[in-house]
């Protein structure tokens, strides 16, 4: 290993067995590296080294993965100098092994991608490993065979970790509701069962949901396919109705072909008939035509025809009145005029006196002037006689007359009117007549039994072509709907495509898995029912073996969730063992555990003697260092729990090597020359050997591997 | 001061009654038929202004046709025809059918000559 933990630089240590005896041992003080080692052992299996897994207040809290690098304050996996001081950091650990498998090589290393890496993201990892004649730096493959060799869920029963060995003792008693049936099942390979069954599990889930979809698709299939067949009836019902059609329109196109031939016999006689029924059209409107200007020219006449015709003599009498009108106004005027005078007259007489009323001059003459007015009077009298005599009618009885002549006189336009509409009759009347006397022309041309003929034939004619055209439409608008009927199936053919959806092969997939889900529930009952059997068997032959009361225990008692219990000879179970004796039922359960996974593998132990009284760690190593043990096993003690000098004493011959883990400053001798003739400088942080002149910093914390002389 | 002038009955030939008759509006009448008028009386006042406005005056011969006084009244015309009646001693009624019957006459000639009626305008 290099670089790792407080192991600076390259470090080797060789597990040699020498197939005879299986223990290894390393002491060391704390922070020496004995966990370190044992987290360079799983690092290099597994890529990661993660902390304790702990119970706390009833939950069982799993570990968390140690980082690589990291801040002064992490504990780190790489050598702390290492990491703040080379220019590239890098820790790497090869593990040379061998089983009934083969023989393999692990090397992972990691190697910063920057100057100073803060996380383990800015390393590069790599991985190689050679396995029997396979080599591959392929992770993924890699990491494969590793788990071939040695499986990952196996770890916690070939590292055995001291300090969480009470937490496991907690987890298997009877009552506790954390159990360790999780970890148990791992070696019995159950999880991987359980992965098979839910793998398993999803395939059926899959398949039913291909299932579901088949039948889904089976039902869109028949809706579909029903749609289809009912498109196609209505597209066959159509044709059908529109082959009837075309039959029919066949047929009165034939029969209207023969309406044709007949007339074409006829030909001369249909020219006469068509010209015949075009005068008699022409004849229909003029009538119509005529019957309107008759209706004007009525209406013109009445009560207007007399006043224009009166007109003609009666004007002449109402001009005459009009002039008796301005005479009578003049006489009139005459009439009154002479009045007036002849009352002025009359007057002046009375009042006269001898001066003149014109000229205010004194008349010479009075006698003369007075005879000459009454003269004058007697003339204007007599004009005024004859003036009344000569007048016929009065203006009262004039203005009565000519409002009596003016009734008679017609509107100033009627004329016109009367002349225009009788033009316009006379011309319509000429229009019918001259028609008439056409229509009688061609009669008298026209045969009356050619003339039925043909008016039959016309009205055949007539009704067939009706038809005809009622059915050409009737065939369009059947027709119009094919189209968008043939598109419909064209759409439900591609929707149903070539093939019937068929679930037959996921129904028998899903009755297969079902079967051999059940199977494997059944087996795995079973076999974790064996299993607890045998691991029952195996831990109390352990714990029988390590017990320092076997005459009171009987072994161990394990229930369907893996909690253990202490059974006692008498049958009935231990109702409270003490702490070692429960250590050492944990340690029993774990054992077993290792023997019925059949892996050979080392175990490692670290801090084995930490909750273990001194009988108890004595039991401990005899039973796991003993000769006919199949496995290594490694154990990291600290100087308390397992004297150097004692173990080495009581147990030397069943270990193969043993090493003790110092820091410079713990070495009282010499690093060179072992030579006991040191002196410390405390003061310098300094070490230096007075025999072989060797010096050496003693506040470095880099662990030396020294091996023990056995 | 003259005495007032009668009125006297108006009637019309039976030959000319038949001819203004032919040229009334029947319901069952040819298109073509020269009718333009809607009623006896309406014809026959016609008639009478053409006699009266071409001062043409004839007797009836024969068996004549009366006109329906109160659809013909005499008296509407009393201020053209007095002065006339007075001078012939006759009535109103009397003057009335002879311009009646001699304007009948000149109808009947321009329509039998195809001429419009019209053409009495002028």
């Amino acid at each position: 290993m290099k670089d790792i933990g407080p192991f600076r630089g390259t470090k080797v240590i060789a597990f040699e067995d020498d197939g005879k005896k299986n223990g290894y041992a390393f002491f060391g003080a704390n922070g020496r590296g004995k966990t370190s080692i044992y987290n360079a052992m799983k690092w290099c299996l597994w890529g990661e080294v993660k902390t304790r897994v702990r119970a706390s207040r009833g939950s069982k809290i799993s570990g968390r993965r140690r980082p690589i690098v990291g801040n002064s304050d992490e504990n780190i996996l790489m050598n702390r100098e290492a990491y703040e001081n080379d220019k590239i950091q890098s820790m790497s650990v090869i593990i040379l092994a061998e089983n009934d498998n083969g023989e393999i090589q692990i090397t992972r290393e990691v190697v910063s991608k920057t100057t100073l890496p803060r996380s383990d993201d800015e390393l590069r990892e790599e991985l190689t490993v050679v396995f029997g004649d396979e080599s591959t730096s392929d992770k993924s493959r890699a990491q494969e065979l590793i788990e071939k060799f040695f499986p990952r869920e196996l770890q916690q029963f070939f590292f055995i970790d001291g300090e969480a060995l009470e937490e496991y003792t907690e987890m298997m008693e009877k009552d506790s509701t954390l159990g360790l049936k999780e970890e148990i099942e791992s070696v019995l390979r159950i999880p991987s069962m359980t992965r098979g069954i839910k793998n398993l599990e999803n395939i059926r889930k899959k398949t039913k949901a291909s299932i579901a979809i088949a039948k889904n698709n089976s039902k869109n299939f028949s809706q579909h396919e029903n749609d289809l067949i009912s498109k196609n009836k209505e597209l066959a019902s159509l044709n059908q109705e529109i082959t009837s059609l075309d039959v029919r329109i066949d047929g009165i196109k034939s029969k209207i072909a023969t309406i044709h031939e007949q007339m074409e016999e006829n030909k001369e006689m249909l020219i006469l008939f068509r010209q015949m029924e075009e005068y008699e059209t022409q004849l229909s409107s003029a009538e119509v035509q005529l019957k309107r200007s008759s209706e004007q020219r009525v209406d013109s006449f009445k009560d207007k025809a007399w006043k224009v015709m009166i007109w003609k003599r009666v004007r002449a009498i109402y001009d005459e009145c009009e002039s008796q009108v301005d005479a009578a106004n003049s006489v009139d005027f005459q009439i009154k005029n002479l009045n007036i005078q002849i009352k002025k007259s009359e007057k002046e007489i009375g009042e006269m006196n001898d001066i003149c009323s014109y000229c205010d001059q004194k008349i010479p003459d009075l006698e003369k002037y007075i005879q000459k007015k009454k003269d004058d009077i007697k003339n204007n009298k007599i004009r005024l006689k004859k003036i009344q005599e000569e007048s016929v009618l009065s203006i009262d009885e004039l203005k009565m007359k000519i409002g009596k002549i003016i009734a008679m006189k017609p509107g100033r336009t009627d004329e016109e009117r009367i002349g225009k509409s009788e033009e316009y009759w006379k011309s319509d009347i000429r229009k019918v007549k001259n028609l008439k006397e056409k229509i009688e022309k061609l009669q008298g041309k026209i045969t009356s039994e050619s003339k039925d003929l043909m008016g039959e034939l016309g009205k055949d004619l007539g009704i067939k072509e009706a038809n005809l055209r009622k059915l050409q439409i009737d065939k369009e608008n059947l027709s119009s709907k094919c189209p968008s009927i043939i598109n419909e199936i064209k759409k439900l053919e591609l929707k149903l495509g070539n093939n019937k959806p068929d679930s037959s092969s996921e129904f028998n997939m899903d009755m297969i898995i079902g079967k051999l889900i059940v199977t494997m529930k059944d087996t795995m009952e079973n076999y974790r029912e064996q299993a607890r059997s045998l691991v029952e068997e195996n831990a109390s032959e352990v714990f029988m073996q390590v017990t320092n009361a076997p005459a009171t225990f009987a072994g161990i008692k394990l229930d369907k969730e893996f909690r253990a219990q202490i059974l006692l000879k008498s049958g009935r179970i231990a109702t409270a063992p003490s702490s070692g004796m429960k250590s050492m039922m944990t340690i029993s359960i774990i054992d077993a555990l290792r023997r019925v996974s059949t892996l050979n593998a080392p175990i490692f132990f670290d801090t084995p003697g930490r909750s273990l009284d001194e009988p108890h760690k004595i039991a401990q190593l005899n039973y796991f260092w003993r000769l006919d043990h199949d496995s290594q096993f490694l154990i990291f003690a600290h100087s308390g729990e397992y004297k150097i000098d004692t173990t080495i004493n009581e147990f030397g011959d069943r270990i193969v090597s043993a090493w003790e883990l110092t820091f410079p400053g713990d070495h009282k001798k010499c690093l060179k020359c072992n030579s006991e003739n040191i002196m410390h400088s405390k003061k310098q942080n300094r070490a230096n050997c007075l025999e072989c002149e060797y010096n050496w910093d003693t506040s470095e914390e880099n662990t030396i591997i020294t091996e023990i002389k056995i | 001061m003259n005495d007032e002038v009668g009125l006297g009955s108006v009637g019309i030939s039976e030959e000319n009654h038949i001819f203004l008759s032919n040229l009334v509006q029947d319901s069952e009448g040819d298109i073509t038929e020269n009718k333009p008028f809607t009623s006896i009386v309406e014809a026959f006042r016609f008639a009478f202004t053409i006699g009266y406005a071409n001062n043409k005056k004839k007797n009836k011969k024969g068996p004549g046709k009366t006109i329906a006084p109160r659809q013909f009244i005499v008296n509407d015309y009393r201020d053209i025809l007095e002065e006339e009646a007075r001078e012939e001693k006759t009535t109103l009624g009397h003057i009335v059918s002879q311009y009646a019957e001699a304007g009948a006459d000149i109808l009947a000639e321009k329509i039998d000559s195809g001429q419009l009626i019209s053409i009495l305008f002028e």
